[in-house]
């Protein structure tokens, strides 16, 4: 969340929005971006309807409790709105970095007219069919 | 026993057509940005929670 906001300037200049989506109220979402100074918007998921159709939900058992909470999971959607790419190891470390050099390579194929990224850049890092970074 | 799904099985699919509160105010449409530029999705924890 804060490389994105360190990060935040060169992803507009690639044109490129981000959001962040969590299972917390919105007014929990409108504290914490205000605290954090958040230069994007997180969104709040209360209902689970995002969590379940990305796929990202997982039950914790904490004592005699079980709440259901969000995977670490990092979509890029290009400007097409088809999504490109998924992070399903999200460190908190490097991330952004890596989110960022995938959306340049994105654009930089768009505008070079291929229609896939080159063949040397991840794909899909962390799924299953992603080549060794 | 079907397989479950993961969210690699939205790779190369069109984004799903939501709406969520957003804190900026008013909804966000995923696919509000659809012909204006890449969308970054981070879906994380809690707020609060490291990163």
């Amino acid at each position: 969340m804060r490389e994105f906001r360190a990060l935040h300037e060169h992803f507009r200049a690639a044109g490129a929005t981000i959001a962040g989506v969590t299972t917390d109220s919105i007014e929990s979402c409108r504290d914490w971006a205000a605290r954090l100074q958040l230069p994007y918007p997180l969104l709040s998921d209360e209902r689970r309807l995002a969590g379940r159709e990305f796929h990202v939900m997982r039950e914790l058992g904490i004592g005699g409790w079980k709440i259901d909470l969000f995977r670490r999971t990092t979509f890029l959607a290009d400007r097409h709105g088809v999504v490109r790419a998924i992070w399903t190891r999200v460190g908190v470390r490097r991330h952004g970095r890596e989110v960022l050099k995938f959306v340049r390579t994105l654009e930089a194929a768009r505008l070079t007219g291929a229609m896939e990224p080159p063949p040397d850049s991840p794909r899909a890092p962390g799924a299953p069919s992603a080549p060794p970074a | 026993m079907g397989s479950r799904a993961r969210p690699e099985d939205l790779l190369d699919h069109e984004l799903p057509d939501l709406e969520l509160a957003s804190s900026d105010g008013g909804p966000f449409r995923l696919r509000g940005r659809v012909g204006l530029g890449p969308l970054v999705l981070f879906f994380y924890l809690r707020n609060g929670t490291p990163g």
